[in-house]
């Protein structure tokens, strides 16, 4: 597709902005951060723009620099999967326990939706528990459940799952209502059974909805899966944060941070690229 | 079986509906939203329900198609409860506004209830195709609704309801909100499409000429509560045309009609 050079300059320009705007900020903070340590480390530096060069070229640094982080998340691609600073299979093992948590998560929110848009007792018996269940922290549920289920993919997927179904079971119970009554009227006017009802009205109504809830809850996902991996993994982004922490390597750590936004950012387009194909033919949002 | 010796029409009416109220309970206080009302509709009639808004028109056509329950009185089509004839697909709904699905296209929307009714592909598709023809929708069928103008998305709703040949069509305001050129095109091509199919029409209206021109009878209906005023047979000559509105006739219709509404806001 053809993107004339005036579009592409609107929707790319304003982020390439912020983003320039991040990274001067970011060095300011490097600079002013490290400045301490090279003065402790290399005493013979002196003078306003050689300390400032050497603060941006510490190993460990307090914070490192926009360059040291993208360097290293760059010439980890290619780490053997046994280094721990390796990202492919850091990032391979948390994507999976995102995807899979979204799937779960995805369907048993929606089963719980579909339950308690056709039962008001069912709705008032359990939406509250439902509601109570995301007031515990995932910081406190993880380590409970890794307990139960050891070092495994289970237990990482049931955190994520824990966070997804939530996101997807409230906007669907919206979405499973939203259709127009008279829509409603019509199917009763073509006496329609309640499951044509549901998979030719209220399904195709409420799909905008289920992708809302999706996109909200890959990205809580994504923070499950990496808490959960914090509290015992063999793989994982949380995984290479505890070996970065262990160590002090806090150019992997930020490093593991960038990759942990770009796997957000990533399984957010995904979704909403699916929703694009899925959700044709709607009227252009306003 | 008809008892030998009972004096009865011909045909026994296609809806006919005796001393029927319907109240609506509300909070501490209810409406009364028709009371005692009494009508006989033949198969093949054109009937418009015409009145102020608040004068249960609406709600009788409701009624009639089996979305709401009357308080009282006794409604029969084709001599059998409105739920059994909403559950033997005898109505086609058409609203003031046109309830299309909009993740289906035009010919998917005409579609719908053939689907539900479990009619097979190959037939859905000759009917769908064969409708957007008859209405002049044939380059749009594969147009999303968003995408068409009002009058035509009202166009595929009517489409929509004659695509299972109902026997009755209920029309609740469908032309309420187009603009009167478009409402006076697509009440020509109502009536070209009831001289095709023979269905029998409920229609339901609160413009005059609207009434009269389409009408076989018009039921003027009051408010508060809702009650059958009149019943006014319009003896226009058939077909009717663009010329109908002309003839001094379609006049004395109108003052009749507007006569007769006046008297009851009178009190």
């Amino acid at each position: 597709m053809r993107m004339p050079l005036r579009t592409f300059g609107r929707a790319f320009l304003p982020v390439a902005l912020v983003g320039a705007a991040i990274i001067v900020v970011w060095y300011i903070l490097a600079v002013r951060g490290n400045w301490a340590q090279v003065q402790q480390q290399n005493p013979t530096i002196t003078g306003f723009w050689n300390t400032a060069r050497a603060t941006m070229q510490v190993d460990q640094p307090w914070v490192p620099t926009p360059h040291q982080v993208v360097q290293n998340l760059y010439q980890s691609l290619d780490r053997s999967p046994n280094d721990p600073r390796a990202i492919w299979v850091h990032l391979g093992t948390t994507g999976a326990e995102m995807g899979l948590g979204l799937l779960a998560g995805g369907v048993l929110g929606l089963l719980i939706a579909t339950l308690f848009v056709h039962s008001r007792p069912m709705e008032r018996a359990f939406l509250p528990w439902v509601v109570a269940s995301q007031t515990v922290p995932v910081l406190a549920l993880a380590p409970i459940v890794i307990s139960i289920f050891g070092i495994t993919l289970t237990g990482k997927v049931v955190v994520t799952s824990y966070l997804v179904f939530f996101a997807v079971a409230i906007s669907a119970i919206k979405g499973l209502r939203s259709a127009d009554p008279l829509a409603h009227e019509l199917m009763r006017s073509y006496a329609a059974n309640p499951w044509q009802i549901y998979w030719k009205l209220r399904f195709p109504a409420a799909l905008p909805f289920v992708f809302t809830g999706l996109k909200i809850g890959a990205t809580a996902a994504l923070v499950g899966a990496i808490v959960a991996e914090l509290f015992g993994s063999n793989y994982g982004l949380g995984q290479r944060i505890v070996f970065a922490s262990y160590y002090t390597q806090t150019i992997v750590w930020w490093s593991t941070m960038l990759a942990a936004s770009l796997l957000g950012l990533a399984a957010y387009s995904l979704l909403a690229g699916a929703e694009r194909l899925i959700v044709r033919a709607r009227p252009p949002q306003t | 079986m008809k008892t030998p010796g009972v004096l009865r029409s011909a045909a026994p009416p296609e809806i006919s509906i005796e001393h029927v109220s319907m109240t609506f309970a509300g909070q501490g206080r209810s409406t009364n939203a028709l009371q005692d009302v009494s009508l006989s509709v033949r198969a093949g009639e054109f009937i418009s329900l015409l009145g102020p808004s608040g004068c249960g028109k609406s709600t009788l056509l409701r009624l009639i198609g089996d979305l709401l329950r009357p308080s009282a009185g006794d409604l029969r089509v084709k001599g059998k409860t409105p739920t059994q004839a909403r559950r033997d697909r005898d109505y086609g709904m058409v609203f003031q506004a046109p309830v299309l699905y909009e993740w289906r296209d035009v010919t998917r929307n005409v579609q719908l209830p053939l689907e539900i009714f479990g009619v097979p592909r190959g037939e859905r598709d000759q009917r769908a195709a064969n409708l957007l023809d008859l209405m002049g929708l044939r380059e749009f069928a594969k147009s999303y609704p968003w995408q068409l103008s009002g009058g035509m998305q009202q166009r595929v709703a009517i489409a929509r309801a004659l695509s299972f040949q109902p026997s009755i069509l209920l029309m609740d305001e469908p032309f309420g909100a187009l603009d009167e050129m478009t409402r006076e095109r697509l009440n020509m091509e109502l009536l070209n499409l009831w001289r095709q199919t023979g269905s029998t029409i409920i229609f339901v209206t609160h413009s005059i000429p609207e009434a009269v021109f389409l009408s076989t009878r018009v039921v003027v209906m009051t408010p508060r509560p809702g009650k059958v005023e009149r019943v006014i047979p319009i003896d226009l000559p058939q077909p009717r045309g663009a010329e109908t509105r002309e003839q001094p006739e379609f006049f004395r219709y109108l003052t009749e009609c507007r006569a007769c509404l006046r008297e009851e806001h009178a009190l």
